[in-house]
């Protein structure tokens, strides 16, 4: 038997269940929700690609390119010895998610970096798919 | 341990550095053993340097810090999620040794584990034979 550290609280119930509806309305902005949210930018030379994977490690994640679709693959469990939780909101991760790019990119320069629990992929776009600046001449 | 969702005017001198982006209740997993109470929260992005974890009287903050930001010049084409900051607290229980908490973020998540104090750990009671 362990001792429990927490206070009693007659309130305890009601906040945690205002904190659930706290995070069902950030869902939509959400880091760590059941598969994790992805974001995508671009320049005219470059497009990155990030996502929030908080304690995943690099061995339980790949990274794929198959012609314009980026496809993300994660995996992230709790420690199966922790057994007395008194709380559990960050959910086991194990997801795939795919991105269909609107441009061509170039699949020999693609650079997946993770750090602080960010992916963050780096891609070049083909030359031959990225908009072209035409001079407008004074007639 | 109880989350406290509002602080109450008993624990309003705690002080919370100043974000200016939104901040956020980062989610967090909670469990016990015998001689701790062992706390994890989602931060990704956030360093060493950008955490802050402290306690007064009995009330644990966290706030972290989000050291990412949007690539330069670029233009956000699909965005599911924004970089937040972080902000908890936590009212701690009796059995909590507070002097000896340790805090460490690593990948993305904090970790802090607090002692439970000497009293409170059970013991085992040998039963002789009568």
């Amino acid at each position: 038997m362990t001792t429990c550290a927490m206070s009693w609280d007659p309130f305890r119930d009601i906040e945690t269940m205002l904190s659930g509806l706290d995070h069902a309305n950030d869902r939509a902005w959400s880091t760590a929700g059941a598969t994790p949210g992805i974001n995508v930018y671009a320049t005219e030379e470059t497009a990155v690609v990030t996502s929030e994977l908080p304690g995943v490690q690099t061995g339980d994640l790949s990274v794929q390119l198959y012609e314009d679709v980026l496809t993300i693959t994660a995996k992230r469990i709790s420690d199966p010895a922790a057994t007395d939780w008194l709380v559990r909101e960050r959910p086991d991760l194990d997801f795939s998610r795919s991105v269909n790019l609107p441009f061509s990119v170039d699949p020999e320069h693609i650079e997946a970096n993770l750090k602080d629990g960010v992916l963050s992929i780096s891609l070049k776009r083909t030359a031959d798919d990225r908009p072209r600046h035409i001079l407008v001449n004074h007639a | 341990m109880t989350d406290i969702k509002k602080i109450d005017d008993q624990s309003a001198k705690v002080t919370i550095p100043t974000v200016t982006r939104r901040s956020v209740s980062p989610r967090c997993d909670i469990h016990e053993n015998d001689t701790a109470v062992i706390l994890f929260a989602d931060m990704p992005g956030v360093v060493t340097d950008g955490v802050n974890v402290q306690v007064h009287g009995d009330v644990l903050t966290m706030n972290g810090r989000s050291s990412v930001s949007e690539p330069e010049r670029s233009t956000a084409l699909w965005r599911e999620y924004a970089t937040r900051d972080y902000e908890r607290a936590f009212r701690l229980g009796q059995a909590v040794d507070a002097d000896h908490i340790t805090a460490v973020i690593k990948d993305g998540v904090l970790r802090v584990e607090l002692p439970k104090r000497a009293s409170t750990s059970p013991h085992r009671i040998t039963v002789k034979a009568g």
